[in-house]
């Protein structure tokens, strides 16, 4: 009985070992190379000088970057509540009894994140476009002309609208986890609620919210990790411009690697990512719990 | 707890998964790949009777001469053209190439350079050259060149980018003008001026009655940062500093300083042409190519840009425009220090061999080099476009081309040309000064700001 419940340890690790390979080749023996990489003084070729952690001490006066982790913490904050807020409103709305075609809307409100990352990005500078783009059409529209600028060269305004495509082609994907999430609640609990006269945003607040934690953990983590990486639409929409305004911690990277040569710093650079990303995740993930231990 | 526990895996599972397939995703211009291996088969099967003769005659090769475009770019033109009749004398050697676009090759070839994983032949931008060079990377071309009984038709400096410590590396594949003025006569004469100025006070004139008029003074599209540093102030520049500065500025002596008086004013200048409204408003969120298409289709009056352009222009301009497109180059600066009749140009792009190669292989991929990217090379190129090339050829009679292309040429005889800052300064120094001036030019960075952070930039390369 037992036996056949759980394999033995040799088939457990025969099974495993593939993906373990693959997984370890293509991810971690990269970061270490990576790791490697930042302690020298290295513009590609055989002439590395190595410098210890010159490099990885530099990362902290580096002024660019230092631009570009504002940068993306401001995106993670403002996806965190744009992505995974929206999704949260919408799977309620998905859940209640008065929408039809439930389907249909899920299908299509996860469409936007099937899209290339290019894709989106070039239809929303169109969409920013100072001749024909939507926004300045609207705006002539409805008379506001003095309003009419090319936006993505409002160093004001640049990043929140590069925010922009980022959190609308999400919402659809985080939608899905959590409705997934929601389905797992078993319904008699809705209903107990319903009848106990909880309704709109007390139903939310106190008893699906506490039911999907878990699930909104996940979310949380998925979208910190992603928009540390964010570079796709950005680089596409703003190429980082207008001069360092939009720049993030990938495309900083990416230009010192190949635009600037310095291969050293470069990979200094992505180490420097990864750690402020555990950091972070790890950092959000131990305040979610402890301020949900003390409730309890 | 253990289903809550199975579904976090699950998901956590899928967004890994997610991942992954994306990461693969995004390895994209498969397309691209697939066409150049097509285009190396092909080739490979032109030299497979080689492999009777038991010898073993192989060059690899990357370069980014895509051959569906050979039709817009003259240099691919030449280039897959040399190659064919080179075939043709070398039955015995096969050449295996790897063709992507341009911006994917700059990238590809630096990472195989990095990992000294370098093809025979390969494309090197001028201001790689240091960096691969010192990485030992690069083998001399000098004797090479020497004994070339055609030498001395190469253009005098064509090799100046190419050269580190008195020795050369590269031959040149292109002759290349970066700053050139496209203005269209008829909407310049309906203002009330014959030719294009030469001072800015007149030219600021015109751009004021453009714009009551309602057409764009000159289009332009700096989303890539390197556009407002190649086309204008590579040439803009030079007016105000002269050619001095900018040789100590490229030998890194120490001598010349971006915080040069000379220089801020010139970046000043900068400022002044997007304050004074010079440029479509869109400027700086639009590429190089939408710039020149306000132009092509007749709504700005001029614009800024290099010689690649006028295959564009040729190609996608109203027939009006066309016709009425003239050639200059920028206005000259009041007490600058630089001549008046200057503007950037040289090549930008050589091909090089590689350094790791035996006696027998360098002799065969020397011989390859000068077959492919001689005199002949040069002598294509002016024959069927009427371009300028690296090399001094034979007079041909310009008539037969378009007057774009006349125009073009005119302008070039009466002009010297000074060195392309993105081509000969530090890859680290252009970084900063492009990103820089798309700052300075949205008015968020003044001119002595930006001028101290590229000699910022410029004096951690002298520290080393």
């Amino acid at each position: 009985m037992k036996s056949s419940l759980k394999p033995r340890p040799i088939i457990f690790i025969s099974y495993l070992i593939l993906p373990f390979l693959l997984y370890t080749f293509v991810v971690f023996v990269p970061v270490i190379l990576a790791a490697y990489y930042g302690c020298f003084e290295w513009a590609g070729g055989p002439k590395m000088k190595f410098i210890g952690l010159g490099n990885y001490a530099q990362l902290f006066q580096d002024k660019e970057f230092i631009r570009a982790l504002k940068n993306n913490i401001y995106l993670v904050v403002v996806c965190v509540f744009g992505q995974i807020g929206f999704a949260f409103l919408f799977a309620m709305m998905l859940g209640g009894r008065r929408i039809r075609m439930k389907g249909f809307h899920r299908t299509m409100s996860f469409f936007p994140s099937v899209l290339s990352a290019v894709v989106v990005g070039f239809i929303w500078t169109m969409i920013y476009d100072y001749n024909y783009g939507l926004f300045n059409s609207i705006l002539r529209g409805i008379g506001m002309e003095d309003k009419v600028q090319p936006w993505l060269a409002n160093e004001k305004l640049a990043l929140p609208l590069v925010a922009l495509p980022l959190i609308w082609q999400y919402i659809g994907y985080y939608l899905i986890i959590i409705s997934s999430g929601m389905a797992a609640v078993d319904p008699q609990i809705f209903e107990m609620a319903e009848i106990d006269g909880a309704t709109g945003w007390k139903k939310a607040r106190y008893i699906t919210l506490p039911l999907v934690k878990n699930v909104l953990l996940v979310c949380v983590t998925l979208c910190i990790a992603g928009n540390m990486k964010a570079f796709d639409h950005i680089y596409v929409m703003t190429g980082g411009g207008p001069g360092t305004t939009t720049n993030v911690m990938a495309m900083y990277a990416y230009n010192t690697s190949f635009i600037t040569y310095k291969m050293g710093y470069g990979s200094a650079l992505s180490i420097g990512i990864l750690v402020v990303s555990l950091i972070l995740v790890g950092g959000i993930r131990g305040i979610i719990g402890r301020i949900s231990k003390e409730k309890e | 707890m253990r289903k809550r526990m199975k579904v976090t895996a699950v998901l956590l599972s899928a967004a890994m998964l997610t991942g992954l397939l994306a990461a693969c995703g995004s390895q994209s211009d498969s397309k691209i790949e697939d066409k150049s291996e097509e285009g190396t088969q092909e080739i490979q099967a032109a030299g497979e009777n080689a492999k009777d003769t038991g010898d073993d005659k192989v060059i690899t090769m990357m370069h980014f001469n895509l051959e569906e475009r050979r039709d817009e770019e003259a240099d691919y033109d030449a280039f897959y053209t040399r190659l064919e009749e080179y075939q043709k004398n070398h039955p015995d050697v096969t050449v295996n190439q790897s063709v992507m676009e341009v911006s994917d090759y700059q990238t590809k070839i630096q990472a195989q350079a990095a990992v000294e994983d370098l093809p025979d032949v390969f494309y090197v931008k001028g201001s790689w050259f240091n960096n691969f060079v010192s990485g030992d990377l690069l083998s001399p071309l000098d004797e090479v060149i020497d004994g070339y009984e055609k030498k001395d038709t190469y253009r005098e400096g064509i090799f100046q980018a190419a050269t580190v410590n008195d020795k050369v590396y590269g031959l040149p594949t292109q002759f290349s003008v970066t700053s050139l003025v496209f203005y269209n006569e008829k909407l310049w004469k309906e203002i009330g001026y014959d030719t294009f100025p030469d001072n800015w006070d007149d030219f600021y004139a015109a751009v004021e009655k453009f714009n009551e008029k309602g057409i764009t003074p000159v289009a332009f599209g700096n989303k890539d940062k390197w556009p407002a540093e190649s086309c204008i102030l590579s040439a803009l520049g030079d007016r105000y500093t002269g050619q001095d500065w900018t040789a100590s500025i490229i030998a890194k002596d120490g001598g010349a300083k971006f915080t040069d008086p000379e220089f801020v004013s010139a970046l000043q200048h900068m400022q002044d042409l997007a304050s004074k409204e010079v440029f479509n408003k869109d400027f700086s969120t639009i590429s190089s190519l939408q710039g020149i298409e306000y132009y092509s289709q007749g709504k700005a009056a001029t614009t800024i840009t290099g010689y690649w352009d006028i295959t564009n222009i040729l190609s996608n301009a109203t027939d009006e425009v066309k016709e009425n497109t003239r050639v200059g180059i920028l206005p000259s600066v009041e007490g600058g220090k630089g001549e008046a009749a200057m503007t950037s140009g040289g090549c930008g792009w050589y091909v090089g061999m590689s350094n790791n190669l035996s006696d027998e292989k360098k002799a065969l991929v020397e011989e390859f080099l000068l077959e492919i990217y001689g005199y002949e090379y040069s002598e294509y190129v002016t024959e069927n476009y009427g371009l300028v090339t690296a090399c001094q050829t034979a007079e041909v009679d310009i008539s037969q081309f378009p007057t774009l292309t006349q125009e073009y040429l005119r302008c070039l005889n009466n002009v010297n040309l000074t060195p392309i800052y993105d081509i000969l300064m530090d890859g680290a120094v252009i970084e900063v000064m492009n990103s820089g001036l798309q700052e300075l030019m949205n008015e968020t960075k003044d001119a002595q700001t930006l001028a101290e952070e590229i000699q910022a930039a410029q004096e951690e390369l002298l520290g080393k």
